[in-house]
């Protein structure tokens, strides 16, 4: 008898090869390089971007706005999801601002970046402002659901205010902090690049779509977002990983 | 009670996505040519043909539309849903090489791209050496031509030079106007337009003159042209010889008539006022020459483009089924 | 000086728990605390840790000190090995590390839990995590430990074996206790002294001592049966 993780071994890449072979068979169907390249054309202009310097350059650049437009998010995130956590009057103050960065259009936030930006900047700001709500959010809620009863253990042993946040807090909200991150890393990484398109910084992920569009090569076009794809799925891997560890320690 | 709001708003969702539905074509005699053009000298060369929306035969409704951006009309070719339509040289030859089905009709505008100075003293080339020039867009027509003149010239675009394309259009034009930026290339009619608001710039270079030094006096820069979708030439070509008839007489109407025409682009709103388009006209090399007439100049020039940048033009030159044949 | 409760005054809305109530505490015995559930009981122990404050009264005898506490729950930080756990309530207590290891690993013999130092709670079942918590509940220095209702939830023969692991720990160091519990025979086994509690307001309506050492306390033993059947019926007859 098949053991079933086998058969999810060899699944998922029977799926990628299908998912292929639908792609090849429609881009022939269609017959068409502008508007549905082969994979083949497409892979071909991959091998041919991965060897340039250009290519690993615009990589790190994005992986370095995506990275720090996360990482601030993450800070300011944890800050004001604690204090909001702790505090009514905080919560009330903080509402807006969250409501903001969250309900705005990704549209506003970029072309208003642009007004107030260099092109560098653009995207790592458009990236915090994306992220920012989503770690708000999940820090607040693990706040919110720390177990009362050993908050209750701690007060009655007298534990210290700083012990107990790092203590009992952290480790309960960590979980939280994990979804919240995987979440926003992903999303960080889509409108890092969403945000390059416009803001065109020299070196980027987004302004070499940009580039491969203007020059109507759509397979170019393909080669590019797989490599987004590519990158985003490195990344929440790395999330994944974390959460393993931080998970195995508890 | 619950099952009649359902309904009400079942059919309330597809009444609104039906009505979005365009009503049915016009009727199996008539013809509807769709005409793009773009805010700019292929605009304004059209003007008199947009004013007086002349008959371009029996049943045939000609609907004009004139685009922002370059890039709208060429998504708007990718989707068919133009006939004819005006681009960047270049780009009609990429279309044609990736299989658009669009074919060069005919070069409207020739060279109008100009080096502005804001107070740098620029009287050759080397001059330009450890200068930084503004340009709008990496890869678009006057960045292309602008840098193939560089290297025409023995300076590197890379080295010897710095190109910022940070800003727009617009921006651009306004930067240059207050003075933040000293070096700018720029096509007509926005130079009439910036030189008007700052009495400090002047043109230091006409590209299509330096383009005629290096490349000989009877090749200009084919820069805009004129396409035709293939399967409505096929299927109408009185149509198209129509429409090329009424257009090279608007041409040649808008530069014998300066004025007047400026006073059609104001009305309609092509982008500037009355008095600058007038001044901006003659500078904008707005000829019209046939696509076979053309097609020796036009290799040319996307010969140039094909050595800085083939992606630009699609890698290889068009063929010979690029050039309309009437 | 012997822990009380004096005049204490505590309602919560209109629901009136304690009226200018008096309690002492004796030194050094387990007190128990039988009651019906809502009777006052656990309101009572949070007064004392000082998780709660009354309305009107004082606590005596404490000088707003910590209290030990062992809850129904053992209460453990999931995220933290049995050492973990200690070392976060003890660090005040001990802030010498190697202080505090040797009282730890002491505690830990004490309940048979010496080997599992290093494991998580997961790890652990329900009678090792509350034994644990029973260590901790000692390992804290505290003039008095409370009790609400800790072997509730457990099995006939788990309740026992750690009832008896929570006598064999107290006669060390004879800590006051305050026991909270519904059970008769938990209060018959654990306590010197049994209150029992009548409906709200609270009072003690009755109360009993019992002079038998706890080894010979057996279910069976004739002494301890008229005390069950007058706690019984308190308990299943008038509730007044």
């Amino acid at each position: 008898m098949k053991d079933s993780t086998t058969r999810d071994k060899y699944l998922r890449p029977a799926t990628l090869l299908i998912l292929l072979g639908v792609w090849h068979v429609a881009s022939a169907l269609v017959n068409s390089e502008i508007l549905l390249p082969s994979p083949a054309a497409t892979l071909k202009r991959l091998g041919e971007l991965v060897v340039t310097e250009t290519f690993w350059l615009a990589v790190m650049s994005t992986l370095r706005r995506g990275l720090t437009g996360f990482a601030l998010s993450l800070l300011v995130g944890l800050f004001c999801g604690l204090l909001a956590g702790f505090n009514q009057v905080a919560k009330v103050l903080m509402q807006p601002f969250v409501l903001l960065s969250r309900s705005t259009p990704l549209m506003s936030i970029i072309l208003l970046a642009l007004i107030w930006f260099r092109s560098d900047q653009v995207p790592v700001f458009v990236a915090f402002l994306v992220c920012f709500p989503v770690i708000f959010g999940n820090v607040f809620a693990g706040v919110k659901n720390v177990d009362n009863s050993l908050l209750e253990m701690a007060r009655v042993h007298r534990v210290g205010w700083w012990a107990t946040i790092t203590g009992v807090y952290l480790p309960s909200i960590a979980p939280y902090i994990l979804a919240g991150a995987s979440t926003a890393m992903g999303l960080g990484l889509k409108v890092v690049v969403a945000a390059e398109a416009l803001s065109q910084p020299k070196l980027a992920i987004g302004t070499r779509m940009q580039v491969e569009r203007m020059y109507l090569e759509t397979a170019g076009l393909f080669a590019w977002t797989i490599t987004a794809l590519f990158l985003s799925w490195l990344l929440e891997y790395g999330i994944r990983w974390v959460e393993k560890r931080v998970r195995g320690s508890g | 009670m619950k099952r009649k709001l359902i309904f009400t708003l079942t059919a309330l969702l597809v009444t609104i996505v039906l009505s979005g539905c365009t009503a049915l074509g016009p009727g199996k005699e008539d013809v509807t040519l769709r005409v793009a053009a773009l805010r700019g000298p292929t605009g304004v060369g059209m003007v008199k043909m947009l004013e007086e929306q002349p008959s371009l035969g029996k049943n045939v409704t000609t609907e004009y539309q004139v685009a922002e951006t370059p890039d709208i009309v060429t998504a708007r070719v990718l989707s068919q849903e133009i006939d004819i339509a005006a681009l960047p040289t270049n780009v009609a030859a990429n279309l044609y090489n990736k299989g658009a089905g669009y074919k060069l009709l005919a070069i409207n505008t020739w060279g109008n791209l100009y080096l502005i100075s804001n107070q740098v003293e620029i009287s050759s080339w080397d001059d330009l050496e450890g200068k930084t020039i503004n340009s709008i867009g990496l890869g678009a027509t006057p960045d292309l031509v602008f840098r193939s003149l560089l290297i025409a010239n023995g300076l590197d675009p890379k080295k010897d030079v710095t190109m910022d394309y940070s800003m727009a259009q617009v921006e651009l034009a306004g930067a240059l106007s207050a003075g933040r930026v000293a070096l700018a290339v720029l096509p007509e009619p926005l130079v009439t337009t910036t030189l008007t608001k700052n009495a400090s710039l002047k043109i230091v270079m006409s590209l299509e003159d330096e383009w005629k030094k290096i490349y000989g006096k009877n090749i200009a820069i084919a820069q805009g042209c004129l396409v035709v979708r293939e399967e409505f030439a096929n299927s109408h070509p009185e149509v198209v010889a129509s429409f090329l008839k009424e257009y090279q007489e608007s041409l040649a109407w808008i530069n014998n008539n300066l004025e007047q025409a400026g006073i059609l682009v104001e009305k309609h709103s092509l982008g500037m006022p009355a008095a600058v388009a007038a001044q901006a006209i003659p500078r904008s090399n707005i000829r019209y020459m046939a696509a076979l007439d053309a097609k020796s100049q036009v290799e040319a020039y996307l010969n140039v483009l094909l050595a800085l940048a083939p992606q630009a033009v699609g890698g290889k030159l068009p063929d010979e089924g690029f050039y309309y044949k009437r | 000086m012997t822990v009380a409760v004096q005049r204490l005054t505590k309602s919560f809305g209109t629901l009136s728990v304690f009226q200018d109530f008096n309690l002492e505490f004796p030194c050094n015995q387990i007190t128990c605390i039988l009651g019906p559930s809502g009777a006052g009981k656990t309101t009572l122990l949070n007064i004392l840790s000082g998780l709660l404050v009354p309305d009107s009264g004082q606590v005596l005898g404490l000088d707003g000190e910590a209290v030990s506490y062992l809850f129904q729950e053992p209460r453990l930080l999931p995220w933290k090995s049995v050492r973990g756990n200690f070392d976060f309530v003890l660090a005040t207590a001990y802030p010498d590390m190697e202080e505090r290891t040797a009282v730890v690993e002491a505690y830990l013999k004490l309940v048979e839990l010496a080997d599992f130092a290093e494991y998580y709670p997961a790890q652990l079942s329900g009678g090792m995590k509350q034994r644990v918590a029973i260590a901790r509940a000692f390992a804290y220095p505290s003039k008095i430990l409370l009790m609400d209702e800790p072997f509730k939830a457990l099995d006939m023969q788990l309740k026992y074996s750690l009832m008896a692991d929570f006598i064999e720990l107290w006669q060390e160091d004879k800590r006051t206790v305050v026991c909270v519990t519904h059970d008769p025979e938990e209060a018959l086994y654990l306590g010197d002294r049994i209150c029992v509690f009548s409906s709200l307001p609270a009072r003690v309506h009755k109360e009993f001592s019992i002079d038998l050492p706890r080894e010979s306390r057996k279910h069976h033993d004739q002494r301890l049966s008229d005390i069950r059947l007058k706690l019984l019926n308190l308990l299943l007859g008038e509730t007044s």
